[in-house]
């Protein structure tokens, strides 16, 4: 119960977190709106609220005084300046470390006295604001001393705080011989400017101003109280028993919408039993097909052959709604974005405009949460190396101002992101001088390489542009590790660049990982999946097609000539017995590489439930899961990324016997390319 | 066999209370050998059925299997051992452990009944050729000893010892 409460509490300070990064980064953008500030202010009385009821106190403290700052700003008597803003953003900072605190330790250990004291003293220089001390004598014949006290009274309320009456109005009536009145008023106006509009009023004899230092001890009302907002709350509410103070309470409403919170754990389990849903699905199918084979077949198989059908069509529709559950806004993702950008603009002191399109995308949330890594990896890169300084921007004739442009779009069952800066674009040249430097290429094949190859080669394992190895990217994990992220995700990543002009990075993800549509494949006994997404062609061909070209085999598809491979070699399985004169071709492609592989049998494309294998095994190259199949064993989801590394593994080995043999010739950079992990 | 392996069960917590003996091992076979597993690491003990190889891995990882809609990676008792192959029989079974987090099989050519043990002592350098790093101790019943296995080392990927 307790965790469980734990657990609803963090997710709500996550989720007041991520807001409260919104809203001040608009009011960064735009100036203290009402409605910003008013969210702000809402956020913290939010936490302020949960964490006292969670016992957390600092939590407690820093919200309330971050409310204290904020009520102040909210009512104009402060206004909104840099600092401010990095004041709320640093506390904002502190609440972050206070909840990864309490999820860890389940309690506070960080001081946030420094940041609270910084808050204090902001808010009480509570700028422009003064308290004056109004003492009104009233005209001798002056017949409703208490009624003109309380028209003042008001009056002086809607251009500031009264904060004591001395009489009390109340005691008015009574002190007859009394022509005076002293207001103490906390407001913004000049004392000249409140004297007139006080001598505005009727039957007044004569107006005395006396301004009262800031300082809260000055006030005649005594509290023990230190906190002098909340004092001046008490002490407003004493005058006003007709509810000044609540009526603030009840700005403070929850937006509720038509939803609920639900555990993820949940959805994943519902995911899955969807999953075994579609296994058995196929299941059935695949029993009524055989019943169907048999010779003698059954009046009751159209029947089931049809209840089978109309399951199916339930199942998928399930599947789609289960899915779109477990779906998220890519906002979650993207809204933390601005605020980095920010930050790194600030430290490199350079001038960028971050252009958000399309956050409303959904995507699965696994896809997001991994997704994440990569793609800040790719925005700090923009930044850091994409976009120049102002100087150079406009030396080169181009706005002072950057340019950081991300996008996502949804096309039919993937999602597009695109990555784009205004930059400077990557240079071919400098790349290639790069990869010869590191020797990821030699000097020939350097010379022979595209333009476009060249920038690809941005994606090599332990390649890196960065002259300087900055704090900010560049530090050792490149381009490659964002690629194999991508590629798990049974994902793409392609570059895009202008020189001088900028670079768009464009990823393509799958919407659901769950659950894809594969190609099952028999290679001997053995059947395989082939996630459909990264197959492009089937072909058939005959035997005597298939040439070898430096060692490696080939075939010629359309005057395409494409290399194929057996997977059989690299899994160990041996090839099948050539029955007939042609082959079974399966062509998969990854970006612009496209590889043929030859498969003993095809056995149809349906929907797999894409499964971990599981840590204990370790990773398995060229495997990136497995699923279920229809009689329940076990089938393997290739990994058509890794199949692809298998194959040119391969090849370099071949290759390298052959470099041997014919001295100095030397190899192209994909046979040359280190491998990692292994 | 689930049955069968609770009423033992039972049976050996009755004596159990009687004795003052509280950890139970079951005894499985392979080859000539018998070993005994603590029951506490057990989760359960299915029959042998289909397995799914996993190219280019551990040497003694038989591959996958389906448990119930999870995929499960086993291991060959014998692989693991340096026994001959397995010969898969009506008494193989897979004897499902958990190792961190994770449900792990291992093959044995069979699973006999719960014991326990009146004293533990530890393992020899060598058990009938096989490395003593696998064994948490040598246990004495009445009918004789028998080596406790270490299902961590078992399962850990090192090939070598990890200590001594």
């Amino acid at each position: 119960m307790k965790s469980e409460l734990m657990g609803a509490f963090l997710e709500e300070v996550e989720e007041q977190l991520q807001q409260l990064e919104q809203d001040i980064l608009h009011l960064e953008q735009d100036g203290d709106a009402e409605r910003t500030i008013h969210s702000i202010f809402r956020t913290a009385h939010t936490l302020k609220g949960s964490s006292a009821a969670m016992g957390f106190e600092q939590m407690k403290v820093l919200t309330h005084e971050m409310e204290n700052v904020l009520d102040q700003v909210r009512n104009h008597q402060l206004t909104v300046t840099s600092a401010t803003v990095d004041l709320l953003f640093e506390c904002l900072d502190m609440l972050g470390v206070l909840k990864r605190e309490i999820e860890r330790s389940g309690t506070t250990h960080t001081s946030t006295d420094g940041i609270v004291s910084r808050l204090r003293s902001l808010a009480s220089q509570g700028t422009g604001l003064q308290i004056v001390e109004c003492r009104i004598i009233f005209a001798k014949d002056c017949l409703m001393k208490a009624a003109r006290a309380h028209v003042i009274h008001q009056m002086l309320n809607q251009r500031g705080h009264v904060l004591a009456v001395s009489p009390e109005l109340e005691e008015i009536a009574q002190l007859d011989e009394s022509h005076e009145i002293v207001f103490v008023v906390e407001t913004e106006l000049r004392p000249d400017v409140l004297e007139a509009l006080v001598r505005q009023e009727q039957d007044i004899a004569d107006v005395h101003l006396r301004l009262r230092g800031a300082e809260a001890d000055a006030l005649p009302i005594r509290s023990p109280d230190p906190d002098s907002a909340q004092r001046k709350e008490r002490i407003v509410g004493k005058l006003f028993k007709d509810g000044k103070v609540t009526s603030k309470e009840t700005e403070v409403r929850h937006k509720s919408g038509q939803t609920i919170r639900v555990d993820v754990e949940r959805l994943d389990n519902l995911m899955n039993l969807v999953g075994e849903l579609v296994i058995d699905q196929t299941r059935i199918a695949q029993v009524s097909g055989m019943l169907r084979n048999h010779e003698h077949v059954d009046e009751g198989l159209d029947d089931l052959e049809q209840i089978s059908n109309h399951i199916a069509r339930v199942i998928s529709e399930l599947q789609e709604s289960v899915m779109k559950t477990r779906m998220i806004p890519i906002d979650r993702l993207f809204s933390r974005v601005p605020r980095m950008v920010r930050d790194l603009a600030q430290e490199l002191a350079k001038d960028i405009d971050l252009v958000i399109v399309g956050k409303e995308t959904e995507l699965d949330r696994t896809v997001i949460e991994e997704i994440g890594d990569p793609l800040i990896h790719l925005i700090r890169n923009a930044v850091d190396h994409g976009i120049e300084t102002r100087e150079q921007r406009v030396a080169a004739g181009k706005p002072g101002k950057g340019m950081v442009r991300l996008c996502a779009t949804q096309q039919e069952s993937h999602v597009v992101i695109t990555v784009e800066d205004d930059g400077n674009g990557i240079s071919a040249d400098k790349i290639k001088a790069t990869a010869v430097k590191k020797g990821l290429l030699a000097a020939a094949a350097a010379d022979a390489m595209g333009e476009r190859e060249a920038v690809q080669l941005i994606f090599a394992p332990g390649f890196s542009t960065a002259s300087a190895i900055s704090d900010i990217s560049g530090r050792g994990v490149g381009m490659d590790i964002v690629r194999a992220h991508i590629e798990k995700l049974n994902g793409l990543i392609d570059v895009e660049t202008k020189p001088g002009r900028g670079t768009k990075f464009t990823i393509k993800l799958p919407l659901t990982l769950a659950i894809v549509r594969g190609l099952l494949v028999k290679l001997h006994d053995l059947t395989y999946a082939l996630p459909m997404s990264s197959v492009v062609e089937i072909v058939r061909i005959p035997l005597q097609e298939i040439q070898t070209v430096k060692g490696r085999p080939v075939v010629q598809i359309r005057e395409q000539v494409m290399p194929i491979t057996w997977l059989h070699d690299h899994f160990h399985i041996p090839r099948a017995k050539r029955k007939n004169k042609n082959v079974f071709v399966v062509v998969v492609g990854i970006a612009e590489q496209r590889l043929g592989l030859v498969v003993d049998e095809l056995i149809g494309n349906q929907e797999i439930v894409v499964k971990s294998i599981g840590s204990y095994a370790g990773k398995v190259e060229g495997v990136s899961g497995a699923t279920i199949l229809g009689d329940g064993s076990v089938a393997l989801i290739l990994d058509v990324a890794g199949v692809m590394k298998l194959a040119s593994d391969r090849g370099r080995v071949v290759r390298e016997e052959e470099r041997m043999a014919a001295d100095e010739s030397r190899s192209g950079w994909e046979w040359s390319r280190p491998t990692i992990n292994s | 066999m689930g049955a069968k392996l609770e009423s033992a069960t039972k049976k050996e917590e009755r004596i159990d209370l009687e004795s003052g003996q509280s950890q139970q091992y079951i005894v499985i076979e392979l080859g000539n050998e018998k070993h005994a597993l603590s029951i506490s690491d057990i989760y359960e003990i299915i029959k042998m059925q289909k397995i799914t190889e996993l190219p280019n891995s551990k040497h003694f990882l038989a591959g996958v299997t389906n448990l119930r809609g999870k995929i499960m990676p086993v291991i060959s008792l014998r692989k693991r051992f340096g026994l001959a192959d397995d010969e898969v029989s009506r008494k193989t079974r897979i004897v499902v452990v958990q190792h961190r987090d994770e449900m792990v099989g291992i093959i044995v050519d069979g699973v006999n009944q719960v014991t326990s043990f009146l004293d533990i002592q530890p393992a020899f350098e060598i058990v009938s050729g096989i490395d003593s790093h696998y064994f948490a101790g040598i246990g004495q019943t009445e009918e004789g000893f028998m080596s406790i296995l270490h299902i961590e080392r078992v399962l850990s990927g090192s090939e070598t010892r990890e200590h001594q």
